[in-house]
């Protein structure tokens, strides 16, 4: 974890599976649609057909569920993480955790008519490889078609993006961080995932509004640093409340007249508070 | 994760993360079970999912439904399944037939017959065009 004074990471090397989003989530029912709502994003940006994304979708679910459910004891959650990439013609997407590991995975209940995600998985999916990343943990990675990927989509070189000091038990109590590259996939995704977050917080359609345009204007504001530079946001989520936190410059929101959001920018670390409403 | 790992910038937030969250307007998931003299109707709206399945199967789980001469789930309403919620379905349906009650679905949208079609659970269950053929 890098500290708040220090926050410059590059990711690795450019190549066709350089994660352009990833969700930093923890092993709950209620973050799987999460997912869902990350994979709406990738979806309008790739102008997806309804029917691929249902696809993809069941596919995301199932390997989510199955973090959910087995990786971790029952009273002891863990991280739950999943990177969108994309390639010339594909998407490729891997959910890992740091749970028990593969072998547990595979059990299944069967009540009511046996395992069922796994072949739901391999039918829908053009590829799917389960592997186990060392001490701890499962990785499955999956590719799906999708046709022709916009060129400003692909990663022609490293991207870059500045972390504010996040903390793993924001995460563990409700959060999400979410990492994402070029500026148009961040400000969907952003929004959407925050969105779905501040529905849980009990956000009203006035509060829903205001958290998907703070969103956008974040994404645009960090998008304008340079092409390759990736988005991270913090999303802290508290009963009837939400806490957007990056670097960013913005030090306020364009035509905000709102008393349920309130913006302060401390060591170049923006944070908009957004209430429900 | 230790707790002084906590970087400055979540502060605001924190004072209420203790408590618990609870599904909120929208999640938008709903059953309505509709006792009818010849048959009940188990509608589900919403996302039929891990985190949605179990108020499914506590409906279910009621002695009025349960005890019904005919049971129908309607699906037709449904956004999204996945193998937790077939499972659901499954389980009722060899329940059902464990104690002779009369079962079926309706059809759901586009992913839900995709995913009864890849599992095989539409040559298992009896599969209702609409609710009119109940």
């Amino acid at each position: 974890m890098t500290s708040a004074g220090e926050p410059i990471c590059a990711r690795s090397n450019a190549s066709p599976t350089d994660p352009n989003l990833t969700l930093e989530l923890w092993s709950r029912a209620g973050d799987v649609v999460v997912v869902r709502q990350a994979l709406a994003a990738i979806a309008e940006v790739l102008e997806l057909s309804g029917p691929d994304v249902a696809d993809i979708a069941t596919v995301l679910t199932e390997a989510c569920n199955n973090v959910v459910v087995h990786a971790y004891p029952p009273d002891e959650p863990g991280p739950l993480n999943v990177e969108f990439a994309f390639a010339p013609g594909l998407l490729v997407v891997t959910v890992s955790d740091l749970g028990c590991g593969i072998a547990a995975h595979h059990e299944e209940p069967r009540a009511g008519g046996g395992r069922l995600g796994i072949p739901m998985m391999v039918a829908l999916a053009r590829s799917v490889e389960f592997s186990d990343p060392g001490q701890r943990g499962t990785r499955v990675q999956f590719t799906f078609d999708v046709g022709t990927v916009e060129s400003d989509l692909l990663l022609d070189r490293p991207a870059w993006t500045r972390r504010p000091q996040l903390a793993e038990d924001h995460v563990a109590a409700g959060g999400a961080i979410v990492t994402a590259s070029p500026g148009r996939l961040a400000a969907v995704a952003l929004a959407r995932v925050a969105r779905v977050l501040a529905g849980r917080a009990r956000f009203t359609a006035a509060g829903l509004e205001d958290v998907d345009r703070v969103s956008r204007q974040i994404a645009r504001e960090v998008a304008a640093e340079g092409p390759h530079r990736a988005l991270t946001c913090g999303i802290v989520v508290a009963p009837r409340s939400i806490e957007l936190c990056t670097f960013a410059r913005l030090t306020s929101i364009e035509g905000d007249e709102s008393a349920a959001l309130e913006v302060s920018n401390e060591s170049g670390i923006t944070r908009a508070m957004l209430g429900a409403r | 994760m230790k707790a002084g790992s906590r970087g400055r910038c979540w502060g605001h937030a924190e004072r209420a993360m203790g408590a618990r969250r609870r599904p909120g307007p929208a999640d938008r998931f709903a059953v309505v079970v509709d006792h009818g003299d010849e048959r009940t109707i188990v509608a589900v709206h919403g996302e039929l999912d891990l985190a949605n399945a179990p108020r499914l199967e506590a409906a279910i789980a009621d002695e009025r439904v349960r005890s019904a001469e005919r049971l129908v789930i309607d699906l037709s309403a449904i956004g999204f399944i996945d193998s937790t919620g077939l499972r659901v379905i499954l389980a009722t349906s060899e329940e059902a037939r464990a104690s002779g009650q009369r079962f079926a679905v309706t059809r759901g949208g586009e992913q839900v017959q995709r995913i009864f079609a890849v599992t095989g659970a539409d040559r298992r269950l009896e599969v209702l065009g609409s609710l009119d053929e109940a």
